[in-house]
This record gives C-alpha cells, structure tokens and sequence, in this order.
C-alpha cells in the first residue's frame, strides 16, 4: 500500500500547483494599446489627458473638424456653390432633402455626444485636479460642452426665433458621463429654451474660469466669443455687443493683413494667425482637415467637391482682395483658397467675426458698444482694400453683406439665414428642411425620442 | 479554487481503486511482433473474468500472477488484434505473437486527449489517413481535406499559391466571430489565421499552408457534440486533430518522395479583341448621342494593337517537392524525421510560394512506466505575392479588364508605367508591370515543438503532461516602385516608390495535464476516464513602417526613403484555463454511453461570464452484438448512435467585454478618450448540438455505411448592440441573435471487386441547411461589397441563410427598348434601392467527395471527384465585364457580343450606352448557378516488383503520376465557380470579383523507400 500512498501524494501536489497558478493570473492579462476605464482616472494628470481627449473628439471631422461648418454652408446655399461630390449624405443636405438614414446627420449626433461625453468625464472627476489648474479644467471642459449644445440644438432644433422656444424640442442634455448602460440611457429632447439656458451658463462658467492665455486650448476670449454668437441667435443684441466687446478689448487678438487671413501654403503644418480666437489643430501627422476635403482640388488633397459659383463671385466688388481667395483647380472648376492646406488648422472663431457680431448689434440697437458700427465695419472693409463707408450709408443689409463675404465657407451660412429669418431659395427660415432629422437608428435605439416635424 | 478542488478529489478517488487478486500462481511471457519478431511493450494482459492484469515492460516481457485452474487471457493492445488464450493449470509460460488489426473496427481514433478504437466511438468523428490524400499535392493540411470528409466544406478562396481556404464544418455558425474549426496538430492547437498583415485584394495568404502535409499521419474530423465537448469553448466549428507520423518499433525505413509537374489555370477568361471591342464601345457612344471618332474610337486605328493581357501575365507554372525521411526504433525508442522542400510557381508572372521544412519525433521508454517523447516541427516558407482581385493594381484583375489597344511595353521595350504617355490612364495600370516591378515577399516561420511524459502511477491509471509551443513569425518585405500605381501614380501615397515593411510574432504555450483510467469489472463493465486541465497562453506582436519619396528605383528600403511617414507596433494577449473531464462506459460491448464535460475561464469573457461549462452527454447502442443478430451473419457491425451537448466560440476576440479608454494625440498632446464601454456580461457564442447517427458494416467490413443527422443552434452571437449615441457610444458588446444548422451526412466505403484486382469506393454525401435565426434587431445587415442601384451584395437577415445574395431581380431585356427590366417590388414605378431583395444564396445544397480506388498487381489507380450542387456564385466580375456602357475604361467579356442591338431582339444582356448606369444596376443578372463537379484528383502508380528493386538494395519504389483539377463540369459562365474573393468571409461568400481561378497541376513523382 505504501506505493499507492506515494501516489496520491504526488497527485495532489499536482493538482494544488495547477490550481493554484491558475488562480493568481492566469486570466487576469491586461489590455495594452487600452486602459481599462475603471483604471483611467485616477489623478490629475489622467483628468488632464482626459481633456485632450476631449479637444481631439472636438476636433473630429464630424465636429468642429469640418463638417459641421461645411453642412452651414450646404444647408444655407442659394446657388453660390455646387455639390459635384459622390458621397450621398452631404449631397442631401445640400439638396434640402435629407433622409431620416442621413449617415452624416448621425455621425454629427453621435461624434458630438462623444465630445460631451469625454466633457463630462472631465467635470465629474475635478475633484482629483490639482487645485490651482481645477479652474482652468473646468472652463475648458464647460467651453466643449456648452459649444457643442448650441452647436447641436442649432442643428437639430427650430431656431430661437421659431415659435416657442420653451416648448420646441431641443436636444437632450446630458451632463454626467456613460459609465454602464442602463434605462436612463433612453433620455428625452429637451427644449430648446433649456438647451440655450444650459449652453450659456456653461460658457458664461468657462468665461469666468478660463485664462486670458491658453495656448491653443480654449480661453476666456473664445467662451465670450461663443456666447456672442448664442446671444445673435436670440436676438439679445446688447449682450451679444458687450460679448463681443470682451474679445475685442482683451487686447491678446488683432487683424492681420488680408493676404495672411487664411493659410495659403500647401502640405505644411497648420498654425495660429494673431486673428484667430479658437481652430481646430491640424498636423501631417494628426488630424484631418474636412473642409480641405471637400472644398480643397484634388491637387491640394481634396476631394474637389465643392465648386464655387459665379453667383458667389460676382458679390465681390472689383477691389476686394477677398475676391482673389479663390483658383482653377486642374479640372477646371473654381475653388476657395480658404482651406488650401490639407494640414492648415480649422478657424472656428476669428476676430473679424467680433467686429460684424458687434457692429451689426450695435446697429440694430442704435448703440456705440465699444465702438460705432461704421468703425467696425471700416475695420473690416479697409483690410479687404475696399473704401471705407460713412455712417450715413451703413445699412442692416450693406453689414450682413460684409458678414457674408468675409467670413463665406467658414460655417455661419445657414445660422446667420435663420436668425435674420431669410429664405432660402424657395424655403422659409424656418422650413423643416432645413432642419436636420433625429437620426433614424438612434430613433430606433431610443423611443423616448420624438423626432423633428417633416421626417 | 473552491471549484477544482472536487474535481481532484474525484481523480484521487480514482487512483484509489488496486486490484487484490488472490494470487495461487504465476505465468510469464513475451509479447512480440508477428511482422518482424520485435518485442510489444505495454501489451495488457487480463485474465478473463476478473480485474486480474499486467502490461508487457520494455522488453515484451509480464509476468502474472493468476488463479489456479485453467483460465483464459486476453493480450490487447490498441492498433492490434486482440488475443485470447486458454491456459491450462499446468502452464506456466506462454509466449504470444501479435498482429496489426486489419478491420476498420479496430483501428485507432485519435480523440482530443485520448484514443480510442473505431468501434467504441460515438461521437460524428471523420478519419483520413494520409493514403488518401499523398498523390495530391496540397499545399497545405486544410486543402488535404477537401471533398474527403462528409460534413466538412472547403473551398479554395482562388489558384493563388499559398493562399486561403474556407473550411467548414456542418455550417457557418457565427456573423462576427470566426468560423473555422480549431486546429489541434499532435496535441497543439495552431494558429490558422492569415500570415499577412496587408491587405493583397480581398486574398488573404494561409498559415497552415506553412505546415508540410506530407508529415501527416491521419486526420480526424470532429463534428458533434460528444466528440467536441473536450474543447469546450473553442468546438463549435468542429476540430480537426492532425497527428503527424511517428516511428515505429521495426528496422529503420528511409523514404525518398520526388514530385514534380507544372501548373496552369484551369480555364481562361474568355475576353473580347480590340476589333471587336471598338465596334461594341463604337455602338456604346453612338447610343448616347455623342460622336465616336471623336472620342478616338475608330475602326482599323484604335484596335491597331490588340494584346491578349491575360496571356502576357500568365505562364505555366513548375510545381516541384523533394522530401527524405527515415523512421523507425527498436522496443526503447523511436524516431520520425523529415525534411521537405516545396517550391510553386504561381501561374501570375512573379508569383512563387516556398517551403522549407523539417520534422522531427521521438518516443522513448524511459521505464516499464515512463514513457517520454518529443516533437519539432519547423517550417521556413517565402511568398512572393502578387495583388489581386478588387484592387485595380492588381495583376490578373487587372489583366482582365486591360483595354486590347494598349501595350505592355514600349518600343524601346520599357514597361508603360502609370503616367506614360501612350498608355491608357485610369483606372488601368499596366498589368505587366504590375507583375514584374514590384517585391511582396512574405516570410514565414513556424515552429510547433513540445515533449510530453507518460507516466503509469499504477496499473490502467496514467498520468500524461505535456508542453508544447506554436510560434508563427511573418516579415512582410514590400517595395512598390515608381513604375506602378501605388509607387507612381498616387502623388498622396508613393509618389516616388513606396516602401512597407512589416513584422509580426504569435506564439502560443500549452501545458495539459492529463490522468487517465481504465476499469474492467468482470469483463462486463468497462469504465475510461480521463480528467485533465489545460493552460494557453497566447501573445501577439506586430510592428509595422511605412516609407515613401525614395531616391530612385534602385533604391527599395525604407533606409533610404524621403519620408517615413508612418508606423506603429501593437501587442495583443489572451490566455484560457480548463479543466475537463470524460467517462466512457461500455456495458459488455454492447451498450455505450458518454459524458464529457469541459470547465473554461478566458481571459476574453466578462467578469460576470468568465468561466462557462460545456457538457455532452452520448449514447450508443452496437446491435450487431446482440445475440439475436448471430443469425444476420452479413452485418459485422450495426452501430446506433445520439449525442447532445454544448460547444463555444471563443474567438470573439480580445477585450470586447472591457470597457476601455483609448489614446489620443491633439497636435503633439497626448491624451486619451473613451472607446468602449464595459459589458461585464459578455460571454462565447454558444451551440446546442443534438446528433443521431448509425454505423453499418456489411460482409466483414466489405461495404461501410455512416449516416448522421444533426441539428444545431447557436445563439448568444457576438453583436454591436445598438445603444443610444447620446451616451457618446454607438454600441455595446452583446450576445444576441441565433443561427441554426441542421443537416445530414452520408458516407458510403466499399469494396467493389477484392481479387487479383481490387477497386474500392469512397463516396460522401453532406446535405446543410444554414439559417439565420434572430437578429439583434429586424434591420437587414448589409455586407460584402457596395452595388450600383441596391447599396450592397449581401445581406444577413433573419429566415435566411449566412451567405444571402442580395440586389434587383433581373426580369430580362426588353426586346422593344434594350433596356433592363427589373422588378419594382414596392410598385412606386420606379427602381430605387428600395426594390432590393434576397436573390440568392452562396450554400450549397449538397456537397461531398466520391473516390475510386483500382489497384492490380503494382498498378494502382486513383480517381476523386468533389462536388457542390445548389449554391449560387455572383459573378460580379461581369458587372464590369459586361457593364452595358456604364463606362468603356474596361475590356468586355465576349458574352457581352450578345447584347441588344436592335428592336425585337431578344437576348439576356441589355444595349450598351455609355454612361447609362441603370442597365448595369446590381441584379440577379450576375447571379449564377455555381454548382459543379470536379475532377479534383486523378493518380495512376507502379510500384515496382520487389525482386527488381531487393536487387539493389531498396525496399520499394513506386513512380506514379498525378494530375488535378483536370476537369470541371459546371454551368458557371466565368472562369471557375470554386472562388470567393472575400477569403475567410462568411456574410459574403462565393463572390467571383475578377478572383483567380484555381490551377491545374499535372505532376510526376517518383517514391523510394531504402
């Protein structure tokens, strides 16, 4: 019997080593090129990297890398450009006849959520921020947020001056972040009115805690700057004139000469001019330029997409060294030089766009915030070359022109025809066309959701 | 730990059982070999009736101690014919000679971590020695099997060297995770995924062709639940156990294979010339109003060169294989050694796969209870690829549709490049060139080696661990010059020359651990048990660099690029613990049954799922042994089989259920953002497996019949659920959605004529019926490649098979107008892509193998057809090749010479006008009959006299010949309907998309054994 001893011995030596290694670690291996979430944020640096995760979402194609100023512009045209793409989502958008499957109208929803998503990650771990950049976080964090509300409820909503604000719906605000999904996940439009609310107290935070100085990040001048343009939106004009006043007065911002407005180089990378107030980074190495892609020749890594019309071309008057930002592209159709290179950075927010915003309140107020609206507007001629007009002959229509001409392809199209209530072409300001749909999947993921009139 | 630790108990149990016989008297013996005389070890020796018994020490020799009077002993041992003796009281020595066992009944089965004897399996378990496949030269252990096997569908993806296979086992079973069956070699289960980590066109290269096939002793398919069980949440594709060649105790035996043969292309694409071209484009252009002189189209001009571009980029190629091995052992040890070297010229101009080989395997008896053993097996291959079927660069795709009017090369004799003047600009590229310039070359290395110990703790009790290792390394070495399109004409990618180079490593490490036991209570129970654990781990590496603006041509590494632009490098792990364990019980031979079970925590389950169980429970009953089957004397063997269990997918791969966060750069910062969120629940795709079967032998094994029927489920599929987006995610990890199998299977073996001639037949049968059960939602999956007019060319939606042809329903051409008629389901008047609908599908109806075998005196004889009936093939080649004018940058098909010209014709393909797009709307016009049948293998062998060859010294040599593919019947209008371009697809499958057909091969080969 002592062999059979020896034996069971042995086994069970076995079996205990076995079992053992494989409880300590045998399943427990660890992605790498991945963290695990629960692990992601722990300090102030993990909160830190969280925020550029955030400016990077921002900066997505989707975002406020390019489509979301290209499909102002498809939405709002009149004959001044053309669609020569091939790519179905944008073509509707610029045919005002969108689906509810627009590919283009859920990537918005969803790469804007994401961005709001990675926001809220940052606000509801500012406790573990070192206290003397919490401030700074937190602005930054509430500038991508409140942006992109207004942004979204811009796109999707009816405009403020539509109806009832308090009782149009919006789109859902979401201020805590996803950690597991669960009912709640299946959340209800707010109005519109409570979206703005949430989109101005979240700048009118950053304003109050970003710096004056910032690097490329987010500043205390581009949440002013954002809140000017909600303020247009709403027609507070005297808020949006001291808003705008409050960027120009910073003195950190300045007019830069006309041919050095726009990144005419080619294949390099992008840059901030003196001008701008808040662009997307773009290098060879990071980031896409989608306006590039669709408004650039294919010479200059673009798709060639978007022609200009002679229509547009004809708006400028014989001097204007706006008028020289267009080229022949190899296929013979004309083009913007205004996103000429395919690495140059996106302006979302640039200077002279204060000076319109204020003189166009100003004017609509009858006041002189900060300056006359003929100053401003001056400002603005001068550097395009053109002469000066007197305060005598400014109108309403003469500072929506100079807005047009001046800031044209960079986003404002069709947000400057709602809030001034002008058709386009045939349609009302306010026709449902020219609202995005809710996008069909998250319909279907979500029946909370009521979906836009028209869809 | 809580939950092993019954699990040892019981096997402590186990090794509690000793036998104490009341010993009166002792008989001694040896045990040897009828065949050469040589000493049997580890023969067992019973007395009948009781649980008295012995086994034979390294020298044949047992002694045992034994009641006194006469009793009988039974000599057993697997692979040999069992013996029984009577032994009187008075003898005290007996001496026996055992033989080989010649019936397939006895012939042993490799069952994952055990053997067992055909006659005691009850599980669906296919086994194919290497007979049957040796005159074929596969390249890889996968192709080995094709039309073999019921139940088992493989299809070669295209004729490229190398190059994937589909392999099948009774169905598609998943949309997301994979679904080829785990691949078990000696023990190890090898990596079986793409060698490359680029894309070459929807063709992917294969590793398992980097493994020599001719090492290979026998394959085993396992294909139901109780066969499959062991593998727990790898099994539900079905196992293929491959075990390579081992020695044997004899005299040492050198065997000496040349083969060699050249290949071709099975059939040419039958394409129009420049005459004919230019009146087709002619009339396309006059159709749409415009002026076809002035688009340069003019009779006697534009056709002034007409190149057949299919004939400049094919050749035959050389197809050769040397391989020397020698193996052999005495009663202590033996040895299997091999090298192998195969070398295939692609028939693309520049396309070549090479394979250098070695093997290595050694059994030792270190002890009357220790055995010890070892094997290496190491694998160098080259592979110079060529791109190919949906890329425009590629070489015979391009071929194809290459415009007749354009040269290869210039009068100087340069190739035309990209942006030559004089040649056609895009979407063209010189083929030619595209052939020649550029270098993919892919380098291989595998290596599977592992040693194992056997230990017997005390008699029938065995312990067995083994180590083994999968390492499979590939460097992939590319250079595309300035002459072709990537290199040239793509000022964004290569502009001058584009460099790539990329690395990768997996390797795997395994150690199982195996007790097994075997209990006989009165010769009338019969118990086998096998407990065992097992731990892999597996790790992958890659790296990759990209470079572009080189100097010049001469210049082709990265070193010397202007700018090397992009790289990275990844790492991936996974690893998987089991345990497992199986009882076999047989109730005095007649009644059978089963139970196995296996225990699996991976590392790519959820935190809530990691550990799932996989059992099976399986029944058999042999008639044949019942006493009231005596009087039938023509059935030997009558065999009733049912099995039920569950089986997993674990290939979901690594991470999913982690909700993870990613990094992220923003001009130089670094940072990081979500990218998945957490599903703690996320768990394997799960099988239900029911099986009947029967096994039936007639006229002492002269004519075998298996049948099976099986039916089976899958469920919890691996699915992006969609969740709301407002929560920054698009979806989440799940398990919903079901597909079923249901099918039968039929093998047939005979022995036709058994005299100075004999001529046997193999023929199998498989019948599968796949369909998709649910879905995670009603919407209709959209796969494969994007369609003109109806979004895309596959689709998985429920009710319908994997493989679902979606696209227009072609009604035919309109004889007054030309134009294409198609059915406008939802009667809007109009073809929008709302009128898409299900037009087809890729599964077969029937498929199997049907095999001859003739011998007489020296000559032997074998025929192989492999067939598929009832699957569709999309011939979306001709959406291009006959394209109704949508463009005239391609050259036609000459079916298209039968287009509508004239009203009142009546014909299939529409009128050509340039530009029109509609009458080129993706259709049931490209959906095709695929079914065929093929003479996969045809081999004639001579082996010569012995008195001829024992004069100089040899044992034996046979010269044979040996050709392949030599003949298809098939109604398919393209070139073969045996391809797919999507390799490895399983929403998309049966797509011919300018693929490479599969090549012939005529071979002559020569064996010598020493």
């Amino acid at each position: 019997m002592k062999h059979i001893v020896r034996n069971k011995f042995s086994l069970s030596l076995i079996a205990g080593m076995l079992s053992l290694a494989a409880c300590t670690n045998q399943l427990n291996v660890e992605p790498v090129n991945t963290i695990d979430a629960g692990a992601a944020v722990a300090t102030s640096g993990d909160v830190e990297a969280l925020l550029v995760g955030a400016y990077d979402a921002l900066g997505t194609t989707d975002v406020y890398g390019g489509n979301l100023q290209r499909d102002a512009e498809l939405l709002g045209d009149n004959g001044e450009i053309f669609f020569d793409g091939t790519f179905v989502a944008p073509d509707e958008i610029f045919r005002k006849s969108m689906l509810v499957n627009n590919s283009q109208s859920s990537e918005t929803w969803l790469d804007s959520y994401r961005t709001i998503n990675i926001a809220n990650n940052v606000l509801a771990n500012l406790d573990v921020v070192t206290s003397g950049i919490r401030d700074r976080v937190e602005g930054e964090a509430k500038f991508i947020r409140g942006s992109l509300f207004f942004e979204l409820v811009r796109v999707y909503g009816k405009a403020w001056g539509d109806g009832t604000p308090a009782s149009n719906p919006g789109i859902p605000l979401i201020l805590t972040p996803t950690t597991e999904i669960t009912e709640e996940a299946n959340v209800s439009r707010n109005s519109v009115a409570e979206v703005y609310a949430q989109a101005i107290q979240d700048l009118t935070d950053a304003e109050a805690k970003l710096p004056a100085a910032n690097g490329f990040f987010a500043t205390k001048a581009a949440a002013a700057g954002m809140l000017s343009r909600i303020y247009m939106m709403q027609e507070r004009y005297a808020d949006a004139a001291n808003a705008a006043t409050r960027v120009i007065n910073s003195g950190r911002y300045s007019l830069v000469a006309a041919g050095d407005v726009f990144d005419l180089r080619v294949n390099q990378n992008g840059f901030n001019t003196a001008e701008d107030i808040f662009a997307i980074q773009i290098t060879d190495q990071d980031g896409v330029n989608s306006l590039n892609t669709f408004y650039g020749a294919a010479e200059f890594g673009g798709r060639g997409d978007i022609l200009i019309e002679d229509a547009h071309l004809d708006l400028y008057e014989a001097d204007d060294l706006r008028g020289t930002l267009f080229y022949e592209g190899d296929n013979g159709g004309i083009y913007t030089s205004k996103w000429l290179n395919q690495y140059g950075n996106i302006k979302v927010m640039r200077l002279a766009e204060m000076y319109l915003t204020r003189a166009e309140a100003n004017f609509r107020t009858n006041a002189s915030v900060g300056a006359s609206p003929a100053e401003d507007i001056n400002l603005i001629r001068v550097r395009a070359g053109l002469a000066p007009v007197s305060a005598a002959n400014l109108t309403l229509a003469g500072i929506l022109s100079e807005r047009r001409l001046e800031l044209a392809f960079e986003g404002h199209l069709i947000h400057d025809l709602k809030r001034t209530k002008s058709n386009v072409g045939s349609l009302p300001y306010n026709s449902p066309k020219l609202i995005f749909p809710i996008p069909q999947r998250e319909m279907d993921a979500n029946a909370n959701l009521q979906q836009n009139e028209g869809y | 730990m809580k939950n092993y630790s019954r699990f040892w108990l019981l096997c402590l149990l186990l090794a509690g059982f000793v036998q104490s016989a009341m010993a009166q008297r002792t008989i001694t013996g040896k045990v040897t070999s009828v065949a050469d005389g040589s000493a049997l070890p580890g023969v067992n020796v019973v007395v009948k009736g009781s649980t008295t018994g012995t086994s034979t020490d390294a020298g044949g020799n047992y002694s045992l101690a034994v009641p006194s009077g006469t009793i009988t002993l039974i000599y057993s041992f697997i692979g040999l014919e069992t013996q029984e003796i009577t032994v009187g009281s008075g003898r005290s020595v007996v001496n026996v000679e055992m033989a080989e066992s010649a019936t397939e009944l006895t012939q042993v089965v490799v069952t994952g971590y055990n053997q067992t004897q055909r006659k005691d399996v009850i599980g669906a378990i296919t086994s194919i020695k290497s007979e049957k496949f040796k005159d074929i030269p596969v390249t890889g252990i996968d192709q080995a099997l094709q039309g073999q096997a019921s139940g088992v569908q493989i299809s070669q993806s295209s004729g490229t060297p190398g190059g994937g296979i589909s392999v099948r086992i009774r169905g598609n079973t998943s949309i997301s995770a994979s679904n080829r069956p785990l691949f078990i070699v000696d023990g190890v289960p090898v990596y079986d995924g793409p060698v490359s980590g680029r894309s070459f066109g929807g063709q992917e290269d294969n590793t398992l062709a980097i493994i020599n096939p001719n090492d290979i002793e026998s394959l085993e398919v396992l294909k139901d639940a109780s066969a499959k069980a062991i593998y727990g949440s790898r099994g539900a594709n079905g196992v293929v156990i491959i075990t390579t060649k081992r020695g044997k105790n004899n005299k040492t035996s050198i065997t000496a294979d040349v083969q060699r043969g050249i290949t071709d292309i099975v059939q040419r694409p039958r394409m129009l010339n420049a005459t004919q071209l230019v009146e087709l484009q002619r009339e396309a252009v006059t159709n749409a109003g415009q002026d076809p002189s002035q688009q340069g189209l003019i009779t006697g001009v534009t056709d002034g060169v007409d190149t057949d571009w299919v004939d400049a980029i094919l050749r035959q190629g050389v197809l050769q294989q040397y391989q020397i091995s020698a193996a052999g052992g005495n009663d202590r040890t033996r040895f299997y050694m091999s090298g192998n070297v195969r070398d295939e010229e692609g028939v693309q101009l520049n396309n070549r796969f090479t394979r250098y080989s070695g093997a290595l395997n050694l059994d030792h008896k270190a002890s009357n209870k220790l055995n010890v053993g070892a094997n290496i097996n190491m694998s160098i291959s080259r592979n110079d690829r060529v791109k190919g079927d949906n890329f425009l660069d590629g070489v015979y795709s391009g071929a194809i549709k290459s415009l007749p009017f354009y040269a290869p090369y210039n009068e100087q004799g340069e190739l035309y490049g990209p942006n030559s003047i004089g040649y056609a600009g895009f979407p063209n590229f010189n083929p030619v060139g595209q052939a020649l310039l550029p270098r993919f070359t892919t380098h291989g290395l595998k290596i599977l080696a592992g040693i194992n110990a056997d230990y017997e703790l005390v008699r029938n009790l065995r312990f067995r661990t083994k180590f083994s290792m999968d390492y499979n390394n590939a460097e992939e070495d590319q250079y595309e010059p300035s002459g072709t399109a990537i290199g040239g004409f793509l000022a964004g990618v290569g502009g001058r020359g584009y460099g790539v180079y990329i690395t990768s490593t997996s390797y795997t490490l395994i150690n199982s651990n195996v007790l097994t036991y075997y209990l006989s209570l009165n010769d009338t129970h019969h118990f086998n048990a096998l407990l065992g654990n097992e731990i892999i781990y597996s790790q992958g590496r890659a790296s990759n660099v990209q470079g572009r603006l080189f100097p010049s041509d001469d210049f082709t590494y990265i070193n010397s690029a202007g700018i090397v632009d992009a790289g990275g490098s990844g790492f991936s792990q996974n690893g998987l613990l089991s345990f497992f364990g199986e009882i076999k019980y047989d109730y005095k031979d007649r009644f059978l049954l089963g139970l196995t079970t296996r225990y699996d925590g991976s590392s790519r389950f959820g935190q809530n799922r990691r550990f799932g169980l996989f059992p099976s429970l399986s029944a058999g009953w042999r008639i044949s042994q019942e006493k009231f089957m005596e009087s039938v004397g023509f059935i030997s063997e009558l065999k009733l089989r049912g099995s039920y269990g569950f089986t997993g997918n674990e290939r979901i791969g690594n991470f999913q259920f982690l909700g993870t966060w990613g990094s992220v750069t923003y001009n130089g910062a670094t940072g990081v953002g979500p990218d998945n969120l957490s599903n703690p629940d996320l768990q394997w795709e799960r099988t239900r497996e029911a099986n009947i079967g029967i096994d039936a032998a007639f006229w002492d094994g002269r004519f075998t019949v298996t049948a099976d029927a099986y039916s089976n489920l899958t469920d919890n599929l691996l699915f992006a659920q969609p969740i709301p987006l407002t929560t920054g995610f698009g979806s989440i990890q799940g398990n919903v959605g079901s597909i079923s199998n249901k099918g039968i299977e039929l093998t047939l073996s005979s022995v036709n004529v058994d005299r100075a001639v004999r001529w046997t037949t193999d023929l199998n049968l498989t019948h599968n019926i796949n369909k998709v059960v649910t879905l995670a939602n009603q919407d209709t999956l959209f796969r494969g490649y994007s369609a003109d007019g109806v979004g895309a060319t596959n689709a998985v939606l429920e009710g319908q098979p994997l493989g679902t042809f979606w696209g227009l329903k072609f009604l035919g051409v309109d004889p007054a107008t030309g134009d294409a008629i198609y059915e406008d389901i939802n009667g809007d008047g109009r073809i929008s892509p709302e009128d898409g609908q299900v037009i087809g599908n890729a599964q077969p109806i029937l498929f199997g193998g049907f095999n001859n075998r003739v011998t007489y005196k020296g000559f032997d004889l074998g025929v192989f057809f492999q067939f598929m009936y009832g699957n569709k093939t999309l011939n979306f080649t001709n959406a291009t090749l006959i394209n109704a004018g949508a463009d005239i940058q391609n050259n036609q098909h000459v079916n298209a010479w039968r287009r509508w010209k004239n009203p009142g014709d009546v014909t299939d393909i529409p009128r050509y006008e340039l530009g029109n797009t509609y009458n080129n709307f993706h259709s049931s016009r490209f959906l095709e009959d695929g079914s065929y049948l093929r003479l996969k293998n045809v081999s004639l062998g001579y082996t010569l006299p012995a008195r001829w060859v024992g004069k100089v010294k040899l044992s034996s040599v046979r010269v044979f010949a040996s050709g392949t593919n030599l003949w298809t019947l098939t109604s398919y209008s393209g070139t073969d309907p045996e391809v797919s371009t999507l390799d490895g697809s399983t929403t998309a499958q049966g797509i011919d998309f300018f693929t490479l057909p599969q090549v012939k091969t005529m071979m002559l080969g020569v064996t010598v054994k020493f």
